[in-house]
């Protein structure tokens, strides 16, 4: 009723066009801050398939092993020192996905800093690398019987080194493409395979040692994340400004 | 708003590729003329903050950018002269993905895609993956998502690189259209790209500003360097090693040529009035020469 009494139908497409002029008056002008976790879950949604290929096949590989081979704690060692740099295999590459896809400049120019997804494809990628290696351990544990805090750092010693020895090269040889972000990874995981395989290490090492081993290996590999994660922060963007 | 760059260099070793640049931008369009390997891209990624600058600075209204971070971004679009994409990305996944980087929220970054890849005649494309776009329409999306975050600045790199004359002229008109209220800075080495749209054109060489002025008057600066003269067809070979020569036309007995000199060529030269091609030359003439 308006103030002379008439009755005022309301026009439900005005007040529509109203509400959504109102809507987006408000996301254009207060400003908005991606909460972490909505960037989290964007960042998932689009991680490379490879990886969640990868983390497949060590799990039905291993699933193999365990079901064909004799039981024993050597022998769970070898399966998840082997399992590892697998899992590993495409982790690094995924991190720096937007290098080597030459979506580095449009990422690095959006409002949410380059530093900040590069924060969330750290904390995606290690958290698939690390469940998966923990229920690796567990399956092998569960299945031979032998003690899980025995076996998962033969798991976690390959994949520090792996990440490692990736993290170094692509800044030293500032890898910007596909082919040579794959072929990285393979050699480096070939590395990491090669030397135990040869030396039988995996037995000679006690595990006391393998421990100090850990711990040194994870030292460093906080420390180069850091670095990165500094360098992304402080360079404006590009982690390294080859062109 | 005024974005300012001082004194802005880039080296790389010993090979400077900007080199104490300076400008000052307000509202309306600028445009970066330059041959290849001038340093049009340095000088672009440095105002986006993707490269750090060996010495100077830019400022958005006296912050410098770097101190600025976020806030800057958020007024920033960019439009690089490469860019990739991830395989499985289809147009509307990569408008969504970095209209989330861009920090839009779901609501209206779904409107916001929807109209940009509509402006851009791809909104009956999203659902396709981008691997299967022509370079025109990978280009366009490029335009596409520069726009997203609604720019206050807005930079683009060779934005018509790749389109048929068709599209360049809707490219155009779009720029035209987004002109007011926002600066827009675009390179080029496209002359025509820049006679129809930009409000001051730019020369870049050797990474320095080598010339400003509106594009009204920007040709002014080679006024009496540019020559019509007709020669004898047999002569036209020597002439073209002497002087720079911008067009020729075959006519039935002679050849009608323009050149661009500071001295009169010929006898029968007579002066015309210079174009932004003509400018073009007269600044790059040794790229054209190699």
């Amino acid at each position: 009723m308006n103030k002379f009494g008439e009755s005022i139908v309301p026009d439900e497409n005005r007040i529509e066009q109203i509400i959504t002029e109102g809507q987006r008056y408000m996301d254009s002008h207060v400003p908005q801050r991606t909460p972490r976790l909505v960037l989290l879950v964007q960042q998932l949604r689009y991680i490379s398939p490879l990886l969640w290929v990868t983390q497949l096949l060590a799990l039905v590989l291993l699933v193999i092993n365990v079901s064909t081979r004799a039981v024993g704690v050597a022998a769970a060692r070898e399966i998840l020192f082997a399992a590892a740099p697998l899992i590993s295999l495409f982790a690094v590459p995924e991190l720096f996905k937007d290098i080597c896809r030459d979506m580095s400049e449009l990422e690095n120019v959006c409002k949410n800093s380059g530093s900040r997804i590069l924060t969330m494809r750290l904390i995606i990628v290690g958290g698939i690398n690390i469940s998966v290696l923990t229920l690796l351990t567990a399956v092998v544990s569960g299945s031979w019987g032998v003690s899980f805090a025995a076996l998962i750092l033969y798991a976690l010693v390959p994949f520090n080194c792996l990440c490692i020895l990736n993290l170094l090269a692509f800044r030293l040889f500032r890898i910007r493409s596909r082919s040579g972000a794959a072929a990285l990874s393979v050699l480096s995981a070939a590395a990491v395979l090669y030397l135990p395989a040869q030396t039988g290490v995996l037995a000679k090492i006690s595990e006391r040692l393998w421990g100090g081993i850990f711990i040194a290996t994870l030292l460093i590999l906080i420390w180069q994340v850091l670095r990165i994660l500094r360098a992304a922060k402080s360079q404006g963007v590009l982690l390294w400004n080859s062109k | 708003m005024e974005l300012e760059i001082n004194r802005l260099t880039k080296s790389y070793g010993h090979k400077t590729a900007v080199d104490s640049f300076s400008a000052a931008f307000t509202d309306g369009i600028y445009a970066l003329l330059g041959a290849n390997g001038s340093g049009k891209t340095t000088l672009m990624r440095m105002v986006c903050g993707l490269l750090k600058p060996t010495a100077g600075e830019v400022l958005l209204d006296g912050t410098p950018i770097s101190e600025a971070g976020e806030s800057y971004r958020e007024l920033l679009g960019y439009l690089p002269q490469n860019f990739g994409y991830y395989p499985n990305f289809t147009g509307w996944d990569f408008m969504m993905y970095l209209a989330a980087l861009k920090g839009l929220p779901k609501f209206s970054a779904e409107e916001r895609c929807a109209e940009l890849l509509d402006l851009v005649g791809l909104h009956g494309e999203r659902q396709r993956k981008l691997k299967t776009y022509s370079g025109g329409m990978l280009q366009r999306i490029g335009v596409a998502q520069s726009l997203i975050n609604n720019p206050k600045i807005l930079i683009l790199d060779e934005p018509t690189a790749g389109l048929d004359p068709k599209e360049r002229a809707k490219f155009r008109n779009i720029i035209s259209g987004l002109s007011s209220g926002r600066i827009v800075i675009l390179s080029t080495h496209i002359v025509s790209d820049v006679e129809y749209i930009a409000d001051t054109v730019m020369i870049m060489k050797n990474g320095q500003l080598a010339l400003q002025n509106s594009s009204a008057h920007i040709c002014d600066a080679i006024d009496g360097c540019v020559w019509r003269c007709a020669v004898p067809d047999e002569r036209v070979a020597e002439v073209s090693t002497r002087y720079v020569v911008s067009n020729l036309r075959h006519t039935e007995s002679e050849v009608e040529m323009r050149i661009i000199s500071a001295a009169k060529p010929f006898g029968n030269a007579v002066a015309v009035t210079p174009n932004l091609e003509d400018l073009y030359l007269y600044f790059f003439r040794e790229a054209q020469a190699k």
